[in-house]
C-alpha cells in the first residue's frame, strides 16, 4: 500500500466517485514547497525547509455536495474521501435548487498570469541567509538605541494548484515569491519600542537591504517618547498600511455570501451610494505582480478586473457560482479556496482603494490640526464585520499647523467602518500592499478621514 | 505509526553532522466539521491530516522541516536535508529508544470517528433553532461544530519515544441581532478535551440562548463612552486579560531573549498581592490539556506569580537552553507543519478573597465587561487590547445601562499592578491561541477582578 502520485490517485478516485454513486466530483490538488531562515544576535536562530500537497475532493451525491481531503494519497485514503464526503453529502440542506453547489465545466478562456519567476528559484538558501543576515547587523549598526533585532527572516516559497473534474475542466496554475520581514527594538530611557517592515515579491534582485532597514528602523525610533492624548473626536490621517489593514478586516462586508445571509449591510446597495466620492475599491486578479494573482478561482471560473466600488458607488458584489446564481447575476470569479482543507467561499484577490494624486506631505498639510495612525492593533477582535464597528489600539503621530508634532500611544480609535467610508475626505498617491492570506491581498493609500473618536487620557 | 527502527535511523541520521538534539514529531489527525448557518447545513468537510516535523539543535541554533510523505527515504532525506543546514562535523552517533506510556489524563467515551454526521447535525441543529428562536430581532445564527482526532508520536536522540491521543470537542454558536440599520453579535464557544460525551454534560439549550441574548442586549446598548475608568471584568473568558497582558511575556519564546516586559524579574513583584497566577496544563479533560507536550515532557502547574511576586515562566527545550531552565511541559504547536514553543495551556488567575457583589459596590463610576472578545499584545513594550463583547456602565455602585463597541487598551506590567480587587468565581473559557507556532487550543480563565484604571476606547 504505497503512496501514490497525484495522476495515479485521481484516476483511482475519480473511479471510485463513480462506482459510489457520485454524479459529478472535482479533485482540488496542491503543492508547496517553503523555506525559512531568521537570525537573532549574528547567528541562525531558526532554518526551516519544507514539503506538503494535499488533495481536497468535493462530489455531488444525492443532490448535495460532500467534501473530504486528504494529505496522504493512499488507497487507504481513497476509501475515506469516497466514504466521508458521500457522509457529508447527506446530512447538507439542499432543498432548494438555488442552495445546491454544482462543479463547473469551465469558463470560454483563462487569462494569462505569470506568478512565477524562474529565477527565484536560481537563488541560493546560501544568499538568503547572507541577506537576514545583513539586515540584523545594518539594523543593529544604523542607530545605537537598536538594541536588538526581534524578527529578522527571509523566507521563499514556491506551490501549484491543479483543479481536475468530471466534467472535463483540468486547470493548473503555479507561483512562487519571497519575503523578508524585519522588527528591531529600539530603547531608550528604559522604554522599549518596535515597528515592523517588509518586502514580498518574485524577484529577489529588487529586494534590498538598506530600504527595509531604514524603514523599519525609521519608523521604531520614530516612536521614542510616545505619549497618549486627550480623549476627544480627532481628524485622522490613515497611513496607508494601517489602512489597507482595516479594509482587509471589513473586506467581508463586499462578499454576496455575507450580504444574502444578512451579515453584511450592503443588502439591496448596489448601484447605490455607499461611500465618498474619494473611495473607489478595484479586485485586480490579474495585477501584475500581485501576490493574490490567478487566472482562476477555487471554483475554476476565469478571473477578471473589475470596480467594487466607483467614486462611491457599489458596483457589485463579490461572487462565486452558488451566490451568482441566488442573485440571478454571472459569478465574478471570487470563489475562494484558500486551501484543499477548506470548502468554497467568496473572498477578493488583490483588493485595493485606488490612489489619487496627493503626497503623503500634501495630506498632513490638509489636515492641520488632527493625528496621523500608523498601527492598528487587534483587529481580529476589535473589528466586527458584521456590525461595521470597530475600536482599535492604535500608534501615531499628532498632526498640529500641518506638521507632524510628537508621537502617541496607548490610544484607540474607533467607529464605524460604513461611516469611515463616507468620509472619506482625500486619497493620497502612496498605494501600499499588505502581505497576502489566503483570503486575499489589501493595499491602500493613505486616507484623510473627517473624524474618529478617539480614547486616550 | 513508524517502526522504531525507521525512527532510529532517522535520528541517527539527523545528527550525523555534529547537532546535539534531534527529534521527530509524527502527527496523524482526522478533524471533522459542521456548520448550519440561515437553518441550513452547509459546510460539512472531514479529512486527514498527516506529516511528520524532524527538527535538530546544537547550541542555541534550531533547525526544522517538515514533509507529508513518510516514507523511509523520504524521512532519511529530510532529516538529512535539515542536518546539512546545521553542518558542524561529521559523527556517528547510535540511538536507542526506549518506549514510554504517556498516562493519559483526559479519558475519552465516545471518539468522534464513532460518532454519526447525523448524531453531531442533531446538536447542531437544536443550538440553530434554540437561539434563533430566542428573538424576532435575531436575524441570522451561524452554529459550528468541531472535533479533532489527534495521533501523534515524539522520539528524539535522548531515547525517547512517546504516543499520544488528543481528542477534543467543541461547538461554536454565533447570534446576530438586526434591526435593519445595525447589527450586533453574540457568541458562546464551549469545548473540551472529550468526545461526543461532551454533549451529555453540558446544556446546549443555554449556551444558545446565551449567545442570541448578548446580541439583543448589544442591539440596543448605547455607544460606550470613551476614557479612563476603573474596569470590572467577569469570570471565564475575562480572563483573556491575563491572557494577552501577562501570558504571552511570561513565554520563554519572549522571555529567553529579553524580549518581554517580565524578562530577568524573578522573585520581584511584577502584580498587586491580590494576584495569583498559574498555567496548569494537567485539568483533566480542559480544552487546553494534554497528558505530554509537544516535546513529550508530561505537562504541568505551573506557578506564574504569587501573591504578586514573580515565580516561573513557561519554558520550552530550545529556549530553555538560553535561560538555563528546565521545560516545563508547555512546548506545544498548531501542527507537524510548526517547530513547537513554550505556549499557554489553561492559565488563569487563582480565586481571591473579595465578594463579586462587593466588587461591583464599591465602584462608583465605571465599566463591567460581562463578556470579552479576543485580543492581542506586543510582548516587547506590553501594548494589549482587547474587545469587550458585553459591557455595562457602573453608576453608584450599581450595574447600569449596556453598552457596545468597547476597547480596553494599556500595557501589562501596569495593568497588573492595577488589579486591586480579586472574586472568588474562578471559571474558565476556551480560545484559540495564535502564534509563532500556530493556532493552539488554550483555556483562559479568572474569577470576577477589578482593575482601577483602563483606557477604554469608545466613541
Amino acid at each position: 500500500m504505497g503512496i501514490m502520485q497525484f495522476d495515479e490517485f485521481k484516476e483511482k478516485l475519480f473511479a471510485a466517485a463513480k462506482k459510489a454513486g457520485f454524479e459529478e466530483f472535482e479533485a482540488y490538488y496542491s503543492t508547496g514547497e517553503s523555506f525559512k531562515v531568521n537570525i537573532y544576535e549574528r547567528e541562525i536562530d531558526d532554518y526551516s525547509v519544507n514539503s506538503t500537497n494535499g488533495l481536497g475532493f468535493r462530489g455531488l451525491y444525492n443532490g448535495s455536495i460532500g467534501y473530504a481531503y486528504t494529505e496522504i494519497l493512499d488507497d487507504k485514503a481513497i476509501d475515506l474521501i469516497i466514504n466521508n464526503a458521500k457522509e457529508n453529502a447527506k446530512i447538507i440542506d439542499s432543498s432548494n435548487d438555488e442552495d445546491i453547489e454544482r462543479i463547473f465545466e469551465g469558463s470560454e478562456k483563462y487569462p494569462e498570469i505569470n506568478n512565477y519567476n524562474q529565477e527565484l528559484e536560481n537563488v541560493s538558501e546560501n544568499d538568503k541567509i547572507e541577506f537576514a543576515f545583513e539586515m540584523e547587523k545594518k539594523a543593529l549598526e544604523k542607530d545605537k538605541r537598536v538594541k536588538s533585532v526581534k524578527y529578522c527572516a527571509v523566507a521563499s516559497f514556491s506551490g501549484s494548484v491543479t483543479i481536475v473534474n468530471s466534467k472535463g475542466l483540468e486547470l493548473h496554475s503555479r507561483e512562487n515569491g519571497i519575503y523578508s520581514i524585519l522588527i528591531p527594538v529600539v530603547n531608550e530611557n528604559g522604554k522599549s519600542d518596535t515597528a515592523v517592515a517588509f518586502r514580498i515579491g518574485r524577484d529577489f534582485r529588487q529586494m534590498h537591504v538598506e530600504d527595509i532597514v531604514n524603514e523599519a528602523v525609521e519608523n521604531a525610533l520614530a516612536y521614542i517618547g510616545a505619549s497618549s492624548v486627550k480623549t476627544g473626536k480627532y481628524k485622522i490621517l490613515l497611513r496607508n498600511d494601517a489602512a489597507a489593514d482595516l479594509l482587509a478586516a471589513f473586506s467581508p462586508i463586499f462578499s454576496a455570501d455575507r450580504v444574502q445571509k444578512g451579515m453584511s449591510l450592503l443588502k439591496n446597495k448596489v448601484g447605490k451610494k455607499i461611500g465618498s466620492e474619494a473611495l473607489t475599491i478595484i479586485d485586480d486578479p490579474l495585477m501584475k505582480d500581485g501576490m493574490a494573482s490567478t487566472p482562476f478561482d477555487g471554483e475554476g471560473v476565469a478571473c477578471y478586473t473589475k470596480e467594487v466600488v466607483k467614486e462611491g458607488n457599489l458596483v457589485t458584489l463579490l461572487h462565486n457560482l452558488k451566490t451568482a446564481r441566488k442573485d440571478g447575476v454571472k459569478s465574478t470569479g471570487n470563489a475562494s479556496r484558500p486551501s484543499y482543507s477548506s470548502t468554497i467561499d467568496v473572498s477578493p484577490s488583490n483588493f485595493y482603494i485606488k490612489p489619487d494624486n496627493l503626497e503623503f506631505n500634501r495630506l498632513i498639510e490638509e489636515i492641520g490640526d488632527g493625528l496621523l495612525i500608523t498601527e492598528l492593533q487587534g483587529l481580529h477582535s476589535g473589528a466586527n464585520s458584521i456590525s461595521g464597528d470597530f475600536s482599535l489600539a492604535a500608534k501615531g503621530f499628532e498632526i498640529s499647523n500641518g506638521k507632524i508634532k510628537r508621537p502617541v500611544e496607548q490610544i484607540t480609535v474607533s467607529g464605524n467602518f460604513y461611516n469611515v467610508m463616507e468620509n472619506v475626505i482625500s486619497v493620497g498617491n502612496d498605494l501600499k500592499f499588505g502581505l497576502p492570506s489566503g483570503y486575499g491581498c489589501f493595499g491602500s493609500p493613505s486616507l484623510y478621514i473627517r473624524e474618529l473618536a478617539v480614547a486616550g487620557q | 505509526m513508524i517502526p522504531r527502527d525507521i525512527l532510529e535511523e532517522v535520528l541517527e541520521k539527523a545528527l550525523s553532522l555534529g547537532a546535539d538534539f534531534a527529534e521527530i514529531f509524527v502527527e496523524d489527525r482526522v478533524n471533522s466539521s459542521l456548520r448550519m448557518i440561515n437553518g441550513k447545513m452547509e459546510d460539512v468537510l472531514s479529512g486527514r491530516d498527516y506529516g511528520a516535523g524532524i527538527r535538530i539543535m546544537k547550541g542555541f541554533r534550531s533547525v526544522y522541516a517538515y514533509t507529508n510523505d513518510t516514507s523511509r527515504s523520504n524521512l532519511l532525506d529530510t532529516a538529512y536535508k535539515a542536518a546539512c543546514a546545521l553542518k558542524y562535523s561529521e559523527q556517528s552517533l547510535k540511538v536507542n529508544l526506549v518506549e514510554k506510556i504517556a498516562a493519559n489524563i483526559s479519558p475519552v467515551k465516545y471518539f468522534p470517528s464513532t460518532i454519526e454526521n447525523v448524531k453531531k447535525a442533531e446538536i447542531v441543529k437544536t443550538a440553530y433553532k434554540v437561539a434563533k428562536e430566542f428573538s424576532p430581532e435575531i436575524i441570522q445564527v451561524t452554529v459550528g461544530y468541531a472535533d479533532v482526532d489527534q495521533n501523534v508520536l515524539i522520539a528524539n536522540s535522548e531515547g525517547l519515544l512517546i504516543q499520544d491521543r488528543r481528542v477534543r470537542t467543541r461547538l461554536f454558536i454565533q447570534s446576530v441581532a438586526g434591526d435593519g440599520k445595525e447589527n450586533q453579535t453574540g457568541f458562546e464557544g464551549p469545548g473540551a478535551s472529550r468526545g461526543f460525551e461532551f454533549f451529555d454534560m453540558i446544556d446546549v439549550e443555554s449556551y444558545a440562548k446565551e449567545a442570541s441574548r448578548t446580541a439583543v442586549t448589544m442591539l440596543h446598548a448605547d455607544l460606550c463612552p470613551a476614557g479612563r475608568m476603573p474596569v470590572v471584568i467577569d469570570n471565564g473568558f475575562g480572563g483573556v486579560i491575563f491572557h494577552e497582558a501577562c501570558g504571552h511575556a511570561l513565554e520563554a519564546t519572549s522571555v529567553a531573549k529579553g524580549h518581554s516586559v517580565f524578562a530577568n524579574k524573578l522573585g520581584e513583584k511584577i502584580a498587586s498581592e491580590k494576584v495569583t497566577a498559574i498555567d496548569d496544563g494537567t485539568i483533566p479533560n480542559a480544552w487546553g490539556s494534554t497528558s505530554i507536550d509537544d516535546e513529550g515532557t508530561p505537562t504541568r502547574r505551573t506557578v506564574l506569580i504569587e501573591n504578586g511576586i514573580l515565580k516561573g515562566y513557561m519554558v520550552d527545550k530550545l529556549n530553555g537552553r538560553r535561560m538555563g531552565m528546565e521545560p516545563t511541559g508547555n512546548s506545544r504547536r498548531q501542527s507537524y507543519r510548526y517547530a513547537p514553543t513554550s505556549r499557554m495551556t489553561n492559565t488563569f488567575i487563582a480565586p481571591g478573597d473579595d465578594n463579586e457583589e462587593d466588587i461591583i459596590s464599591s465602584t462608583a463610576e465605571g465599566l463591567y465587561a460581562k463578556k470579552m472578545g479576543g485580543g492581542s499584545v506586543n510582548p516587547v513594550t506590553g501594548e494589549f487590547n482587547f474587545a469587550v463583547a458585553e459591557g455595562y456602565l457602573i453608576k453608584n455602585g450599581k450595574i447600569d445601562k449596556p453598552v457596545r463597541g468597547a476597547t480596553l487598551i494599556g500595557k501589562g506590567s501596569e495593568v497588573l499592578l492595577r488589579i486591586d480587587m480579586v472574586g472568588k468565581n474562578l471559571s474558565l473559557g476556551q480560545g484559540m491561541c495564535g502564534s509563532i507556532s500556530g493556532s493552539i487550543p488554550a483555556n483562559v480563565g479568572q474569577p470576577m477582578i477589578r482593575v482601577s484604571e483602563l483606557v477604554v476606547g469608545g466613541r
